[in-house]
């Protein structure tokens, strides 16, 4: 079974490998939206997978390095695209979270990523 | 009866004058969502207020100037706030859209704030 947590944070970037004129070019911002899924047995003395609040402290150091600030400055997002965000979220939240199975990253409400960790 | 329609644009913003350290103060974004309302009679031959397509129209205009920008560079946002923001709308939009009688901006799903045309 699987269990995932929505976080969301308000960062601005842009997108620096776009032809020109490409809308992404320019500084903008979004209110990203990331689901955090985690696949696992249901334990069976507490019925769960894991606790919620445990997927909340793991994402808890990347909501702090996202939120409010322009994702271009942020050390692996220099072209952050919602593929690379998701990846990077991925290998940050993997070696706490060693049960993620996958990353959503939303940009806005009508698009997003799915990363499952191919090709790590 | 009442008319409202809504858009969207995904733009990056700080906010100047906030004290040392708040996170606003730092380049971030994104996914406004603004209502625009309008109030008038309906009209007995078409059925209706006004043409929902008019109000994108009008807002067209603005729309170009705030989509994927950096809303501190446009003239008269320079304290991009919400408040600041929904009065800068109202003043260019209810000249060509005299009908309209509120204008609400959301920054987050969580947080908006609500103009209708106080101190004009």
């Amino acid at each position: 079974m699987e269990i995932f947590k929505e976080f969301t944070f308000e960062a601005a970037h842009r997108l620096p490998n776009v032809p020109p004129g490409h809308k992404c070019n320019r500084l903008h911002g979004h209110s990203y939206r990331v689901e955090v899924h985690v696949r696992g047995p249901i334990g069976e003395r507490s019925g769960w997978i894991m606790d919620f609040a445990d997927v909340k402290a793991a994402f808890a150091p990347l909501h702090a390095r996202l939120d409010h600030y322009y994702l271009n400055e942020v050390e692996g997002l220099e072209n952050p695209t919602s593929e690379h965000l998701a990846r990077w979220i991925w290998r940050r939240l993997r070696p706490t979270l060693p049960q993620l199975s996958s990353v959503v990253v939303s940009e806005t409400c009508t698009s997003g990523c799915v990363y499952k960790g191919e090709n790590e | 009866m009442e008319l409202y329609t809504d858009v969207t644009f995904e733009s990056a913003h700080r906010l100047p004058n906030v004290p040392p350290g708040h996170k606003c103060s730092r380049l971030h974004g994104h996914s406004y969502k603004v209502s625009l309302h309008i109030k008038g009679p309906v009209n007995p031959k078409t059925g209706w207020v006004f043409d929902l397509g008019d109000i994108d129209a009008a807002f067209a205009p603005l729309r170009a100037q705030l989509d994927h920008n950096y809303l501190n560079e446009i003239e008269g946002l320079e304290n991009p706030t919400s408040e600041v923001l929904a009065k800068w709308i109202w003043r260019r939009l209810r000249p060509t859209l005299p009908l309209l009688i509120r204008v609400v901006v959301r920054e987050t799903c969580t947080s908006g704030c609500i103009y209708e045309g106080e101190d004009e």
